[in-house]
């Protein structure tokens, strides 16, 4: 429940930063979506229930402050969540290259839904290039610095994790002690 | 009886298919306001303002305090610009006595004047995705702000409010692929649709062929969409293409407002 409500808390604090600073103009739209690294590690690390929960919970949060249609973050980051949950079944997801691949393919999709969800074919598609280049952006970026933002969420992870695992030993001992 | 990867593919279809029909059901039944929506934005939002607030203050620093090498010229450039203004200021107040004089000549009602009904706010969050182009705003219904209000900033229109919590609002710029505003161009009285494209500028839609519009014409809003008061500034005419069998212009409009370093706007409560 404690890591849960970390996370949680983690994914909140990564929309405040997404709505704020990631978009002032410097950044001219080529940061992507951190959230998905986040639902990734989730994934890989947290229970089904417990990632499940927090993709929805973000993703609703998300769509909130978005101005598309409700309930499309939620369905990205459902989707995502799927993709993970097969491809480790398949893959070795600790590799560095599989997970770059992955937030890239994750960033992409993200990106193809959104251009589906805002496209009116009877308007044309001249509009798109100047979503090109961002989202080209996007996609490198996210393959270069994806895989260490999962690091870092791993890294923190391991040291959530270290005192709770001392504590389980110690009661595990002193059950013995005491049998 | 069937395999458990048929299964699984199964599950999946059926997944998109459900998601793909509450898509639609929520794009049909848009931008709903619902209590739980409400807390959440309410709740959030205030860390968006803290945020946006320490950035300004930082960039206020840096204007006000290391970036100081050409106030001179500056200041020199704006008493220039003043001393325009002024004298522009005072044809404008000619012309308006004269207006109010021929209103009652008329014997038209006077509108209200638009400074009673507006309230300042300021832009507190921008939206995640490049796809879309909203703004949250720090005024809510508390402040009087609902949806459907028109937003503007003094330059021109900036959108309008598609959905608002107790004390913030979220506001559809008019770039977003779903903003539409009724407009006529200034000079020629032209009609036609100021549609967003997801870009810095927008397309003026649905103006016909034999219409008279030039490059810098100014594009107003007609008031005949029933959410944007007659006469605002959209933006001025950038680029005009006519195809060789097209029954309408292509135009494209620079909005006068400058909506990526937009900071402030104001919100017409009654229009």
């Amino acid at each position: 429940m404690k890591v849960f409500c970390l996370y949680t808390l983690i994914g909140l604090a990564t929309i405040v930063g997404q709505t704020t600073i990631l978009r002032l103009p410097v950044f001219q739209g080529v940061f992507y979506d951190l959230l998905i690294p986040l639902i990734i590690f989730v994934r890989l690390h947290l229970t089904l229930r417990a990632s499940g929960l927090l993709a929805l919970t973000v993703g609703f949060v998300m769509d909130l402050f978005s101005g598309g249609v409700f309930g499309l973050y939620m369905t990205v980051y459902l989707w995502i969540f799927l993709l993970v949950q097969g491809v480790s079944n398949y893959f070795n997801v600790q590799g560095t290259a599989c997970r770059s691949a992955l937030i890239a393919l994750c960033v992409l999709g993200q990106n193809l839904v959104f251009l589906v969800s805002t496209a009116h074919p009877w308007k044309g598609w001249h509009w798109l290039s100047a979503q090109t280049w961002p989202v080209l952006g996007q996609i490198v970026l996210a393959a270069v610095t994806g895989p260490a933002v999962l690091s870092l969420l791993e890294t923190m992870h391991r040291s959530l994790e270290a005192p709770e695992e001392m504590s389980r030993r110690k009661q595990g001992r002193i059950l013995a002690n005491d049998e | 009886m069937f395999s458990k990867r048929l299964l699984t593919t199964f599950c999946l279809i059926l997944f998109a298919a459900v998601n793909f029909i509450l898509l639609s059901i929520s794009a049909k039944h848009r931008q709903g306001n619902s209590a739980c929506d409400r807390v959440v934005m309410a709740g959030m939002a205030p860390f968006q303002e803290g945020v946006t607030q320490t950035i300004r203050f930082c960039e206020h620093v840096w204007r006000h305090y290391f970036s100081l090498v050409t106030t001179r010229q500056e200041s020199d450039h704006l008493q220039e610009v003043l001393a325009k203004m002024r004298l522009e200021k005072s044809q404008h107040l000619e012309s308006e006595i004269a207006c109010q004089r021929f209103r009652k000549l008329l014997l038209l009602d006077t509108d209200t004047p638009l400074s009673q009904r507006l309230l300042a706010a300021q832009i507190v969050g921008l939206d995640p995705s490049i796809w879309f182009r909203t703004v949250i705003i720090n005024k809510g219904v508390h402040d009087g702000v609902s949806k459907g209000m028109p937003v503007i900033a003094p330059e021109g229109i900036v959108g309008q409010v598609v959905a608002a919590s107790y004390g913030y609002a979220k506001v559809l710029l008019l770039t977003d692929r779903s903003s539409a505003i009724d407009a006529l161009v200034q000079r020629t009285r032209t009609r036609g649709i100021v549609e967003g494209e997801a870009k810095a500028y927008c397309h003026f839609k649905y103006v016909v062929r034999k219409a008279e519009i030039s490059v810098g014409d100014t594009v107003v809003s007609s008031g005949l969409d029933g959410v944007f008061p007659k006469g605002l500034r959209v933006g001025s005419v950038m680029e005009i293409s006519k195809g060789p069998s097209a029954i309408f212009q292509e135009v494209s409009i620079r909005p006068f407002v400058d909506l990526e370093r937009l900071e402030q706007v104001l919100v017409i409560l009654e229009s």
